[in-house]
């Protein structure tokens, strides 16, 4: 069966973890841009990264197989950094239009400062201009608060909530995201956030409706294989099939889908489609 | 908004994949984009953005001027956007100096790129081509590997 791992920071993981989720059935992810474990202290190095978000990472990507798309934002916790957040928020509207950009994010609550306030508040309506979902990061400390705060923020700024994805979610503050029309993200850690077993009962509890799993791994302890271990521990519970393939693959197109930008279909550029059809040339090939 | 990088972007989602590299090409013929502008697409662009651009390089107004940007694209390790300058294309034949023209050749096959598709390889055949391709097949078996077959059509006699 085909995996989808919608939270997933690849520039931190090597290829031997590119390999691995392709023979375990990741066919496509998604890549939010986020903070890189320590602080940016020049405008110029978003530019970069968000660079290589839509170019660098996206071919790595296809040498495996898996299609690469990406998130583009100012994220939670550089939003209190005023060296760059001006500076970062008036590149975003040149990136966030291009192909495979499927969201704005991560945006949200780190510490739920006024900046991360404005910055939140400043992202959805770039989210509404470029008619682009959201993917929106909830706090590690006081999470429960913070959720409840992002879901307040949402409503009064009316954006429409089948476009935002809540993420990092636990037992606490899913049923507060399924009671509004927001998709949940949960993203199964080693140690932290979710594991596998957790995700199990809670899929059990509330069915797979609007819920994505994620592995979320980055530069810290993080396992990137988190999507199919737990796609085979809802297996092994005796969750349905159908409901895995829900959760795994259908959830995360539907949910990206939304953006119009999520081309699952490998397709190649014309003219080296019709250089392909040549036999003569291809006879030429180095290897 | 309807600026130049803005229109460039969007392309594929209002013509289709399909037509997107041809209309971004039309589209920085018709802007008679200069070298500051073309270079400010290319370091924003995604991939195919970039092939485009890399594509568009012999059709613009004087293509020479472009011609620190053509170099710059060979060092990308993004195989695609290389064979969009490589490939198919006339403008490394044509304005490449000699040590940059070897370096794509030989980058070319060092990826797998066949040498059939580098435009007018054989009008920029020299001695110094024929050593680099020479020295990276004795390079090859001694590493006990196997050496291309393209490397025959640069290596002036026996590779």
């Amino acid at each position: 069966m085909r995996l989808f791992d919608p939270h997933i920071h690849m520039t931190s993981r090597t290829t031997d973890d590119y390999r691995a989720m392709a023979a375990a059935g990741i066919a496509a992810l998604v890549e939010p841009a986020f903070w890189l474990g320590q602080p940016r202290t020049h405008v110029g190095t978003f530019d970069d990264y968000f660079a290589s978000l839509v170019g660098w990472e996206r071919f790595r990507a296809s040498q495996f197989g898996i299609r690469h798309f990406c998130t583009i934002a100012l994220n939670p916790k550089e939003a209190n950094n005023p060296a760059v957040a001006d500076g970062v928020m008036a590149l975003l509207p040149r990136w966030l239009e291009k192909d495979g950009v499927v969201a704005v994010g991560e945006i949200g609550y780190d510490d739920m400062t006024p900046a991360e306030d404005k910055y939140l508040a400043a992202q959805l309506e770039l989210a509404k201009e470029h008619q682009l979902p959201v993917l929106v990061h909830t706090p590690h400390r006081d999470k429960k608060r913070g959720t409840e705060r992002t879901l307040a923020v949402l409503r009064e700024v009316q954006f429409p909530e089948p476009l935002a994805l809540i993420d990092h979610n636990n037992e606490e503050t899913l049923p507060l995201v399924l009671r509004t029309d927001c998709w949940a993200g949960h993203s199964i850690y080693p140690d932290t956030k979710m594991d596998e077993a957790r995700m199990v009962e809670l899929v059990r509890r509330y069915g797979p409706a609007r819920i994505l799993v994620n592995s979320a791994a980055d530069w810290g302890i993080s396992d990137p294989l988190k999507v199919p271990k737990t796609a085979a521990a809802m297996r092994a519970a005796g969750i349905a099939e159908a409901d895995v393939a829900q959760l795994f693959w259908d959830n995360p197109v539907r949910f990206f889908g939304q953006s119009g930008r999520l081309e699952l279909a490998e397709d190649k550029p014309a003219a080296d489609a019709l250089f392909e059809g040549n036999s003569i040339l291809r006879g030429q090939a180095a290897r | 908004m309807t600026e130049l990088p803005t229109r460039f972007a969007r392309i594929a989602r209002e013509v289709g994949r399909a037509g997107a590299e041809a209309a971004r090409i039309a589209l920085l013929v018709e802007e008679d984009v200069d070298p500051a502008a073309a270079a400010d697409l290319f370091r924003h662009g995604d991939n195919d953005e970039r092939r485009a651009i890399l594509r568009a390089l012999p059709r613009l107004r004087d293509p020479a001027r472009f011609l620190p940007l053509a170099i710059d694209a060979c060092r990308t390790s993004v195989v695609p956007v290389f064979e969009a300058i490589a490939c198919d294309n006339p403008f490394p034949t044509t304005h490449f100096p000699d040590a940059n023209f070897n370096q794509l050749v030989l980058k070319a096959v060092f990826v797998g790129v066949p040498l059939g598709r580098v435009v007018g390889l054989h009008t920029r055949l020299s001695p110094e081509l024929s050593r680099m391709a020479r020295d990276y097949a004795a390079e090859r078996r001694a590493a006990g590997r196997s050496v291309p077959d393209d490397l025959a059509l640069i290596a002036g006699g026996d590779a």
